[in-house]
């Protein structure tokens, strides 16, 4: 009984969340005006590649699509010499044809991001306002951890796959013992868990988000998984870390890890468990998210641990797909309660969300302090640390969001979470190869298949953003609010960037369109909602 | 924040014609300050007292010398000055009223309930400018900011022209105007009888000081002269007890760095101009881009950033850096705050106070523009960013390292340029030490113990205010939260907290009162006098004037 009632806190924050989505209503069907194609030829003219693996950019190139796939990359001139039109590929003359011409502009894989949640009924009840802030972003694959329920989530995976929707690729993650026919069944014991694994596999779900379970439940779950070729990334709550810590994890076979948690627990100088408060309470979300902050001290840098973990790591081929976008209020709850793009794409109720509350998860702004913004700061410092190290050493970072809590938004997250590993000390064609190339591998690795998007490749699926302005001069074009630049001419500052075009299976998506149409549905539901209530700015 | 006229003195050439119109380029900033309004005299519902007794009672006391915080106390102050402070009992027990000062039958008194409040001694901001027709106009905006974040004394490096600056001084000191204490700092070659007049030799230098003393000047707000002008400034300020900062501008500072200066007798160094210079593990100048033009505030203010990894953080010259300057009694006035937005523009932009208490001129001023000082946002980028973000770590190691060896770090904020709003730009300075390091105590000993004794040690006297001690001028602030917990209570928009009763978030603490020379301010107040000025600037001026950096 005792342990039934612990166990039933355990999962209440995550009960919480299910029930958020219970409503959470589905893509509606693609109409015929969004998105142009998949064409029998798209030729993209005259743009600069990047191509996804780290190589530097090249250009002017001319890439041709068929279909869903990248068939041709023709470098057409160099910089600063007229291209010779004789020497470009030609547009078929006839079939569905079409040519962009992105002379000037960039051209890069869709961004991969592979920690997501769709929103839910109280922050954004509808899934194309969410579908529509990623694709505007860049994003053209998202790995849901999960989206929504199981069955939902395959739905809309397949949809989104068959191109029905508006929406980014969808890889299923499900958490344990979800699914309709499970609704009634605990995992208790490690044969469960091998059956769920097979359900799961059975339904439809690609690949499985863990949590900090107990050794012989994580094993079965991992074994069965793996078995299968099946993936796996694991939140190791804090609630099971004492005996599940990523090494652990690691070692039983675990794909990826997601988050920090279980990181730092690994590579401790003096503890074995964080040496909390005496009045810690986990449920308490400020106990939560201000404690883990003050790990940053109990590892050495450069250690013996720091080092043999880094090792142990990169034998078992580990991923680290760290997030840092979603703590990142921690540092500074003014700058993300107040970042650019919430007046005008941050739907109410999701703002509603995000203020402090006991309730809304991520919203732990209690009496949020200096004192707390500093551990973050310091946290940070330690973390990007052990992710850039890991980086140098060959280690596999990849990109992920969990936008949707702690004042983080659905795409913009991303983007912040790409400015975040280039803090972390990675060049930005590294930090692109993270959210592309490297992201693909942490998702075809486990499947034992090469990949198939992710690289500009002739080959791969056609996954493609075009922005007019270099990423990798500044990382903050991709934000769809795009970056502010000085016009010399009129004097003014002014937004530039922001991706033009999202290509996903060879649609061609207009990108600012697509924020429009978040606009408008931010506008409908503030002109449903009455004014009272709104948490207003007050002093 | 040096306005850039500095740049130009060390080339002590006569002034050409093209000469004259790049120096009138550079200071153009400056010559706009000249056309500030005066505070207004203070109105008679402005402020209590002086009164001939205050007792501020059952509060909880920081001092200012880093000791910890005890109460509850009640705190005498006759006239300007403190002159008792008693404890009056241990928290959680109730007070004995026998054992309570009296408040005395006769005359003006006043009494304050501070139960369950802290009381500190109020902010001491070494490095500050009073704004200017462009910007702010009028002073009372600027000093009432200053007041309403707790700051009650301010030291203009300068605060405006010469005879200005001097002005409004003697009106503070006279309590004729709401503003914080004023100490008038002066770059060298400004005021009336000196116009049309350079400094060409040391002799000019010496007369100039000189000439500053005499007109009531208390210190010298120095660039990175060339050594011997510097030297003849520094030897003339110290025989005629003055003070000295100096902003090592990166035009000179190949030939005068922060150790050059501290050597010749600099009492302090502001902003960090000049630090990392003088540790430099592999070059002597900064390895500049060889497109770099510092006039391109873009390349003036992303360079700098770009010496994080010229030093090497307990490394041998960083250590005999650290310990010469010790030697020498040394202050460093950071500044943190003032660059803080280099390393998120966006967060700086977007600050909770904007909204209500930036003035749109000010707001203008901040936006990106090649013209106005500060507003280098051109094209500023991730990497613009993280390199700021690095520097921080590096400069802040330096400063926790100078604070542990007991070199004293003092509070500074040169608010009004780079997005950073007066006095909450102060407080911003605050939670920076505290990211550098400093535990909170320490934070507020910079802020007013060791503040007062960079203001005092040059003019060989022990300090006036401060500190919360008997004797004292009754300089304070009572703010209703406890800020060593959480240094945001000290914003005058105050913190966010989660109300458990109503299940809804709201602010709490910001100053309560603000008593400066022992005349008590009601601090919310003067935030809503800044508040109207806000409003009604804003309904006078056109729309289209307004430039919206949100709007995609």
């Amino acid at each position: 009984m005792k342990y039934l009632i612990a166990c039933t806190l355990l999962i209440a924050s995550l009960m919480a969340e299910a029930q958020e989505r219970k409503a959470l209503t589905p893509g509606p069907d693609r109409k015929s005006g969004e998105g142009g194609g998949p064409y029998d030829q798209l030729i993209i003219r005259g743009v600069t590649m990047i191509d996804g693996t780290g190589a530097p950019p090249t250009g002017p190139v001319d890439i041709v699509v068929e279909k869903n796939k990248i068939v041709s990359i023709k470098s057409v001139g160099v910089p600063h010499i007229a291209i010779d039109p004789a020497k470009r590929p030609k547009l078929n003359t006839k079939g569905n044809v079409k040519e962009i011409d992105a002379t000037g502009k960039y051209i890069m894989p869709g961004l991969i991001d592979l920690h997501v949640h769709t929103g839910g009924e109280v922050k954004a009840e509808e899934s194309e306002y969410v579908y529509k802030l990623w694709m505007a972003n860049g994003i053209t694959t998202v790995r849901g951890v999960p989206f929504g329920p199981l069955e939902w989530s395959v739905s809309e995976s397949q949809r989104s796959a068959r191109n029905e929707i508006v929406a980014p690729r969808m890889i299923v993650f499900q958490r344990m013992g979800t699914g309709k026919e499970w609704a009634n069944r605990d995992v208790k014991s490690p044969e469960d868990a091998k059956e769920w694994v097979r359900y799961a596999k059975s339904k439809g779900v690609d690949g499985f988000k863990l949590g900090s379970h107990r050794p012989e439940i994580m094993k079965a779950l991992l074994d069965e998984a793996n078995a299968q070729g099946m993936g796996s990334t694991a939140h190791l709550a804090q609630s099971g870390v004492a005996q599940m810590n990523a090494l652990d994890a690691a070692r039983l076979g675990l794909t990826s890890m997601t988050h920090f948690y279980g990181l730092f627990e690994s590579m401790y100088e003096t503890h074995d468990v964080q040496p909390w408060p005496y009045d810690i309470n986990y449920g308490d979300e400020q106990h939560r998210f201000g404690q883990v902050a003050r790990q940053w001290n109990l590892v050495k840098p450069g250690g013996e641990k720091w080092n043999a973990l880094l090792d142990e790591f990169l034998e078992n081929d580990f991923f680290i797909n760290p997030t840092m976008t979603i703590y990142s209020a921690g540092r500074d709850v003014m700058r993300a309660r107040n970042a650019d793009w919430h007046e005008k794409y941050t739907l109410p109720t999701q703002m509603d969300f995000y203020q402090p509350s006991r309730t809304s998860h991520g919203a732990y702004w209690f009496d949020w302090t200096t004192e707390d913004e500093v551990a973050w700061k310091k946290y940070y410092q330690v973390w990007m640390q052990f992710l850039n190290e890991y980086k140098n050493r060959g280690g596999k970072i990849t990109l992920g969001s969990d936008s949707g809590y702690i004042y983080e938004l659905y795409g913009f997250g991303t983007i912040l979470e790409l400015e975040m590993l280039q803090e972390a000390g990675l060049h930005p064609l590294e930090v692109i190869r993270a959210g592309t190339m490297h992201a693909a591998e942490e998702v075809f690795y486990p499947k034992k298949k090469p990949i198939e998007y992710g690289v500009i490749r002739e080959g791969l699926l056609a996954d493609m953003i075009i922005v007019g302005e270099n990423p990798l001069q500044n990382l903050k074009v991709l934000y769809g609010t795009g970056a502010v630049r000085l016009n010399d001419a009129t004097g003014k500052p002014e937004r530039v960037g922001g991706v033009e075009y999202t290509i996903k299976d060879g649609i061609v998506y207009d990108a600012k369109q697509l924020l429009r149409d978040v606009e408008a549905m931010v506008n409908k539901q503030k002109a449903e909602r009455p004014a009272d209530t709104n948490i207003k700015k007050q002093n | 924040m040096v306005l850039g006229i500095l740049e130009i003195e060390p080339s002590n050439q006569p002034i050409t014609m093209k000469k004259f119109l790049l120096f009138t380029f550079v200071a153009l900033p400056l010559l706009v300050s000249a056309q500030m309004i005066g505070g207004p005299d203070r109105k008679a519902n402005e402020g209590g007292g002086p009164y001939d007794q205050l007792i501020i009672r059952g509060v909880t006391l920081i001092d200012g010398t880093g000791g910890p915080p005890a109460g509850p106390v009640d705190i005498v102050v006759e006239k300007n000055k403190i002159v008792d402070i008693v404890s009056v009992g241990v928290p959680h027990i109730p007070i004995d009223p026998a054992k309570r000062p009296k408040l005395a039958t006769k005359g003006n008194v006043k009494e304050i309930d501070a139960t369950g409040k802290f009381i500190m001694p109020g902010i001491v901001d070494l490095h500050v400018h009073t704004g200017g027709a462009e910007k702010a106009p009028e002073a009372e905006y600027t000093y009432k900011l200053w007041l309403a974040n707790g700051i009650t004394t301010v030291r203009g490096v300068p605060a405006g022209e010469l005879e200005w600056s001097l002005s409004e001084k003697a009106r503070s000191a006279s309590n004729k105007i709401v503003a914080p204490r004023m100490i008038s700092f002066h770059r060298p070659g400004t005021g009336k009888e000196w116009e049309g007049r350079k400094i060409l030799t040391p002799a000019d230098a010496k007369e100039w000081v000189q000439y500053a003393k005499k007109k009531g000047v208390d210190g010298l707000k120095l660039g990175s002269h060339r050594p011997e002008i510097m030297k003849a400034l520094l030897d003339e300020a110290n025989a005629l007890g003055m003070g000295s900062t100096a902003h090592l501008a990166q035009s000179g500072v190949a030939q005068m760095n922060a150790l050059d200066a501290s050597r010749l007798g600099l009492t302090s160094m502001t902003h960090f101009y000049g630090l990392f210079e003088s540790m430099y593990e592999n070059h002597d100048v900064q390895p500049w881009p060889y497109d770099i033009n510092y006039g391109d505030e873009q390349h003036r203010f992303g360079q700098v950033a770009r010496q994080w990894n010229l030093v090497k953080p307990g490394g041998e010259k960083w250590n005999a850096l650290l310990d010469e300057f010790i030697e020498r009694d040394f202050y460093i006035n950071p500044t943190m705050t003032i660059y803080s937005a280099g390393r998120d523009v966006m967060a700086a932009r977007n600050a909770d106070w904007h909204a209500k208490y930036t003035l749109p001129t000010q707001m203008d001023f901040f936006t990106p523009s090649r013209l106005s000082h500060g507003a280098y946002w051109f094209d500023w980028t991730t990497e613009d960013e993280i390199e700021w973000k690095r520097f921080y770590q590096v400069w802040m190691q330096f400063l926790n390292d100078y604070k542990n060896r007991g070199g004293k770090v003092t509070v500074g904020s040169d608010s009004g340029f780079i997005y950073n709003l007066y006095g909450f730009g102060t407080v911003l300075e605050l939670e920076m030490l505290q990211e550098a390091g400093f535990h909170p105590l320490e934070v507020i000993r910079a802020a007013t113990m060791h503040g007062a004794e960079e203001v005092f040690k040059p003019l060989k006297k022990p300090i006036e205010f401060g500190v919360i001690r008997e004797g004292l001028l009754a300089d304070m602030v009572i703010v209703g939260e406890n800020p060593l917990q959480n240094l945001k209570v000290l914003y005058g928009t105050g913190a966010v907290r989660l109300n458990d009763e109503t299940g809804k978030p709201e602010r709490v603490g910001g100053v309560e009162f603000t008593i400066k020379d022992g005349i008590v301010y009601d601090a919310k107040q003067l935030l809503k006098d800044v508040e109207q000025m806000v409003i009604k600037q804003k309904s006078e001026r056109p729309d289209a004037t307004k430039v919206n950096l949100k709007q995609n």
